[in-house]
Order: C-alpha cells, then sequence, then structure tokens
C-alpha cells in the first residue's frame, strides 16, 4: 500500500468538472483506490462518490492506493489535484 | 400579472411563452413477475447502451462548438450513467423484481435524497443531474421521446417549474430570449447557465407562474428581476422601448471593455475591482480591469471550524496575484465581526458589534492569526504585484504596531530562507472617521490609503447601513462624509501618494463626477459596474467636476450636493438619477 496526502487549492474544490475528469483518470488504474479526508473515505472511481464528498478549498486529503499500479496512481493523482485550477 | 423574483442572469426581452414541463416519474413500486427479470434486464442494458452513445455524441458536439458549460453539465450527467456503483444499484433493484423503470427511479429518489442532505448548496445541486439522467433513461424505456428545447421553431421565453441541466445545456439558445422559473435560486444551475449563455433569467418566482400558457406575451425584466404577463397593447408599446434603450446601452458599454480609463480631457484615472477569490479574474481581465483595489480575505476565515493555515492562505493570494501578471492587486488582512462573524475564531457575541471587537483590532491581539495572515501575503508577494492594506484603523498606534508586526513576519520569513517583496506597499483603510482627520499624520506611516466609503458613512452619520429604518440619514452624499473623503484625498495628494476608494460609492455613477472633483485618482469597483464607471469617467469634464467638488464642500445638506451634481452634470443625473 502506498499513500501521500496533498491540499484542495482551488477556490470550488471537486466539483463538477474536476471531480468528472478525476472519476476518469482514477478509473484508468487498476489499484483499488481511497480519498480519506478528516470527514470521509471517497472511492475516486464513483462520480457518485467523489460529488458526495462535497469536497472544499483548503481540505486536506490522503490519497491512498493497493494493488499493481499504487505508486503510479497515488502520484498521478496528487499531482492532479494540486494542479487543478478554476 | 407582474411579480419581482431574483435576477439569475441580465437582460431584458419580450416574447410569447413556451411552458415546459417535466415528463412525469415512474412508479417506484412496479415490479414484474420473476421469469421477467431476464427481459427487464436487457432492456436496461439496451437502453444503458443507446444513452451512452447519445451522451458521447452530444458532449462532443457542445465541445466542438465551443460550449465549454454545456457540454460540462451533459458529461458530468455521462459519467454518472457509466458510473459502476449505479448501474449495479439499478441492477439491483431488478434482481429484487422491479421494473426496468421502477428500478431506475428507485436509483434516482435515494441518490437525490443524498445529494440533497449536503450542506454545500453547490454539491445539493447535483440532485438535478441525477434526476435529469433518470428521468431520460426512464423515457427511453418507455419509448417516449425526451422534450428538450434543442430545436425551436420561433423566439419564446421559456417558463417551467425548473429545466434540468441537460435541457439548459443544449437547447436552442438563439431562439430562447429569456428564462422564469418557479423554483430555484442565484446560484442554481439554471441561474449558472443562463448568465453563462447571456439568457436574461428571474428565477424563484413561485407559484404565481402557473397561470401563463403556451403563446402568452411574457416580458421578463433581467435588471429589475420582473416578469410580466397578460398586458395590453399600450403597455407593449412602453416595453419595446425601454428594452431597446437597455440593449443600446450594454452595447455601448462593450466598447468600454478595452478603452483605457481617462476623463474627457484626457486623465488618468486608475479603475480596479473588488474581488473575494481568484474566480472573478478571467472576468476582470476581459474587461480590462486595471488590478484588484480590494481584495477581501474574511471569506477564508468563514464557515469553517479551524483556522486558514498559511500554506492555504499563501495558494490563495498567490493563484491571484500569478493571474493578475503585474498587476497590482491589494489584500485587506481579516475583516471579521461587524456583519461577519467566523466560528473558527470563537468570538463572544457582542452589544456593538460594528464598534466593538473587529477586523485590526482582532488582528493585532490575536498574534499568531496576524503572523499567518502576513506571512502568506509577503510569500504572495513574490509571485506578483502585492500589496497588503489594514481595515478598521482608528488610529496611529495601531499601524505602528502593525508595522512592526509586519516587520516581525519578514524577519521569519528570511529566516525560514523563504522567497518575498522586501519593499511591499503598506496601505490602510480610511472608514472610522478618526483615521480621515487624522489623515496627514497617517499618510506619513503608510504608502497608500484606500476610502471605505460604506463603513465611513454609517460611522459619520452613526446611521447603521443594514436598517431600513434610518436609511433616509445614511447617504454617501452628506456633506460630512464629502469633507472627511476631501480630508483622505488631500493628505494623501499632498505627500505624493495614492488614495483610492473602494466603497459602493465608487460604482455610484453621481458620485463619480464629485469624487473626482475631490481629487481622487483610483475607483475600485464590483465587476459587475466596471464598464459603466468607466464610460462615466470618460464623459467627465474635470473642470467642471472641481467646481462641483469645491461647492459640494460647502453644501450643508446631501440634497443640496445632489443638486449641485444635476447642475453641473444635467445628462448623468437624467440617466441614474432616479
Amino acid at each position: 500500500m502506498y499513500s501521500m496526502d496533498t491540499f484542495v487549492k482551488n477556490p470550488t474544490g471537486l466539483h463538477s468538472r474536476p471531480a468528472q475528469k478525476l472519476v476518469q483518470l482514477s478509473n484508468t488504474f487498476t489499484s483499488d483506490i481511497k480519498l480519506i479526508t478528516s470527514q470521509k473515505s471517497i472511492d475516486p472511481k464513483s462520480i457518485f462518490s467523489v460529488l458526495g464528498g462535497a469536497v472544499k478549498q483548503g481540505t486536506k486529503i490522503t490519497v491512498q492506493a493497493e494493488g499493481e499500479d499504487e505508486r503510479n496512481a497515488v502520484d498521478t493523482i496528487v499531482r492532479y489535484i494540486e494542479e487543478l485550477n478554476d | 400579472m407582474k411579480l419581482k423574483a431574483i435576477v439569475a442572469s441580465q437582460g431584458m426581452s419580450v416574447a410569447p411563452a413556451l411552458v415546459f414541463l417535466l415528463p412525469r416519474p415512474a412508479d417506484p413500486n412496479l415490479t414484474v413477475a420473476p421469469e421477467m427479470i431476464g427481459a427487464e434486464l436487457d432492456n436496461f442494458q439496451m437502453v444503458h447502451r443507446r444513452l451512452d452513445a447519445i451522451y458521447t455524441e452530444k458532449c462532443a458536439y457542445l465541445e466542438n462548438s465551443n460550449k465549454k458549460s454545456q457540454a460540462e453539465v451533459l458529461s458530468v450527467q455521462h459519467t454518472m450513467l457509466l458510473d459502476q456503483q449505479f448501474v449495479d444499484g439499478v441492477k439491483e433493484n431488478i434482481g429484487r423484481g422491479y421494473s426496468a423503470q421502477a428500478a431506475v427511479q428507485r436509483e434516482s429518489d435515494s441518490r437525490c435524497t443524498f445529494f440533497e442532505s449536503l450542506e454545500d448548496p453547490f454539491f445539493k445541486e447535483r440532485a438535478f443531474d441525477v434526476k435529469d439522467l433518470c428521468q431520460r433513461i426512464i423515457c427511453e424505456l418507455r419509448g417516449e421521446p425526451y422534450h428538450d428545447l434543442a430545436v425551436l421553431d420561433s423566439e419564446v421565453i421559456v417558463v417551467a417549474q425548473d429545466i434540468p441541466p441537460s435541457v439548459m445545456s443544449t437547447m436552442d439558445a438563439a431562439k430562447v430570449k429569456g428564462i422564469a422559473t418557479m423554483a430555484g435560486g442565484k446560484t442554481s444551475h439554471t441561474a449558472i447557465l443562463a448568465a453563462n449563455m447571456q439568457i436574461p433569467a428571474v428565477v424563484g418566482c413561485g407559484e404565481s407562474l402557473a397561470v401563463i400558457t403556451d403563446g402568452d406575451l411574457v416580458f421578463i425584466n433581467g435588471v429589475s428581476g420582473e416578469v410580466e404577463t397578460g398586458f395590453d397593447e399600450a403597455r407593449l408599446k412602453e416595453i419595446q422601448p425601454e428594452i431597446m434603450r437597455y440593449q443600446s446601452r450594454q452595447a455601448q458599454l462593450k466598447e468600454y471593455a478595452h478603452k483605457i480609463t481617462e476623463t474627457k480631457d484626457g486623465g488618468k484615472i486608475a479603475l480596479l475591482a473588488n474581488i473575494m477569490d481568484s474566480k472573478a479574474i478571467d472576468k476582470l481581465l476581459s474587461v480590462g480591469a486595471e488590478g484588484v483595489g480590494l481584495f477581501r480575505t474574511e471569506f477564508l476565515y468563514m464557515d469553517r471550524k479551524a483556522l486558514p493555515g498559511e500554506d492555504e492562505q499563501y495558494e490563495a493570494y498567490s493563484s491571484v496575484a500569478l493571474k493578475l501578471a503585474g498587476l497590482p492587486v491589494i489584500i485587506r488582512t481579516m475583516d471579521i465581526g461587524g456583519d461577519k462573524k467566523a466560528d473558527c475564531l470563537s468570538l463572544e457575541a457582542e452589544e456593538n458589534p460594528f464598534l466593538g471587537y473587529r477586523a485590526i483590532r482582532i488582528s493585532l491581539e490575536r498574534v499568531d492569526l496576524f503572523m499567518t495572515q502576513l506571512r502568506a501575503c509577503l510569500r504572495a508577494s513574490a509571485d506578483g504585484n502585492v500589496s497588503v492594506m489594514l481595515p478598521m484603523v482608528s488610529g496611529i498606534d495601531e499601524v505602528l504596531k502593525a508595522k512592526d508586526m509586519l516587520e516581525q513576519a519578514k524577519e521569519s520569513l528570511r529566516n525560514d530562507q523563504k522567497k518575498f517583496n522586501d519593499h511591499i506597499k503598506l496601505g490602510i483603510m480610511i472608514e472610522i472617521p478618526s483615521a480621515a482627520i487624522m489623515a496627514e499624520e497617517l499618510i506619513k506611516q503608510v504608502d497608500f490609503f484606500s476610502i471605505g466609503s460604506n463603513d465611513l458613512t454609517q460611522y459619520t452619520l452613526a446611521a447603521d447601513r443594514q436598517n431600513p429604518k434610518v436609511a433616509n440619514i445614511y447617504s454617501h452624499f452628506a456633506p460630512a462624509v464629502i469633507r472627511l473623503i476631501r480630508m483622505a484625498v488631500s493628505a494623501a495628494n499632498n505627500a505624493g501618494k495614492l488614495c483610492g476608494l473602494c466603497g459602493a460609492m465608487a460604482g455610484d455613477p453621481l458620485a463619480i463626477p464629485l469624487l473626482l472633483g475631490l481629487g481622487l485618482k483610483e475607483f475600485s469597483v464590483n465587476p459587475a459596474a466596471l464598464l459603466q464607471t468607466r464610460k462615466i469617467i470618460s464623459e467627465i469634464d474635470m473642470a467642471a467636476a472641481e467646481k462641483l467638488g469645491r461647492e459640494a464642500l460647502q453644501c450643508g445638506s446631501g440634497k443640496e450636493v445632489v443638486g449641485i451634481i444635476k447642475k453641473y452634470f444635467g445628462k448623468l443625473y437624467d440617466e441614474y438619477g432616479n
């Protein structure tokens, strides 16, 4: 298992477009992935789970993955979240 | 019938109504015989594949026609359609014996209930996407067409309970002249999309819209928020020229997007905008704002339990500084207290909050909090043209203390080897009468002033700006307010420093010549008022404005001041005076 912490920096958080792109990106990996906030555990492969997480600007997220491509998955998703810019 | 509701998207139009009705939902309790379960599953899967293809095609079409926000709405629904949790949920329901339609309806209801339970209005809104998507699936399952507004024969005003996101995104925007809905608020999807598509819209009208039927002539006034119907020929003859006037004024304003801001006789004026986050910047740049004269930071502290940390604040400030690419941004340190509350500061309720523990008064006491904000501002100064401004300054001691803390913040950043601009400018708000009276002393200690006309007016006249009972007293044309503004502007001008004004007065058409006459050189307005302010400035002759300024300083009442504005700027008065 591999994990890394990051912050959501863009003003609108994981709203529609970022959420939907995150889901598409996460589905390109075979590993089981979780985004863990202080409130919830989110399945980034499901748009309902991501939008239901209602993640706002300033939220700390731990990106965790387990599986063959875990390292790549975590790195890619962390980079994606860090580069969000409305 | 005439009603007033919420303006969701500006504009004006008159056209016949098209009443948009939603398809009826499916009965969530309809079951099928056990031997039919397989057929229902196949049916669902076939429809699922067909809709997948339809969404793919529509999204691609919208992307290619550069309709990004509309494409975004559809692709969120498309992602929902393909979501494994969603598909499994429907199949499970079918497996339990429900018809495919009932299975989708049940999935829709439970997911909507969940989204509706969320606090944040944006995420709450996603219930509409689920409902809309499921409605489409159900129509496909029934073999019924899903009525949308993609093809329209003539110009219409769409009247509806609400318009689903997918219908909004695919509607024939050239034919839809206006929108009136019973439901919705300022941040609802209908509002956001309508504004994006530049269709005049009034939302939250309530049940009274139900009287409108297809073909009724409807007038949407997306400026005042009025919806009118059932009028006669005579009224129509009044409405049409009103729309024409509005449209020609809008067209004229557009021409000012890339002009420089100067008076009729060529005097350069700085025109900046007020913001609260980086979202507004693209819009600002597109209308040629020359920077940000007021970046309100209190929103970073509101609606949360924990204080915003240095990194988070740095990101927020830096993103604005970077987007402005060298244009100035004035970051105002936290202005909590008064009418703005923040849980994360756990402040006690006060008898007199506007005269109490507020803004700089909190910052100077809570050293930890202020240091964090100053360090974040300083770090952002390495990324752009950043200045810092202190709110609610009442006297020189506060300024000296804050300057001392700014130096400490710089020292700590040097120790941490973080980059910042050592010559960062520090300014203060002039919004307490004592600060205006002492302007000559204060300007010696700072690099610039910015007048907060809203608070300056309410403190000078002791009239709560939110209390309608004293609204007749609250006026920024009161001579006492004008004299204080003059003191601040003169003190700065004499010292060779800049004095701006960032309150509502800067965007008030009638106040613009007066402020110019008082010697003001920098206006910071809300983004929506920017072009109008530039246009008005360009029509002002400075010689007349200076006469107006001198005479206004001799007036005994606010009414007299307005009278003098009318005397020198009659055309402006006729256009905006009522």
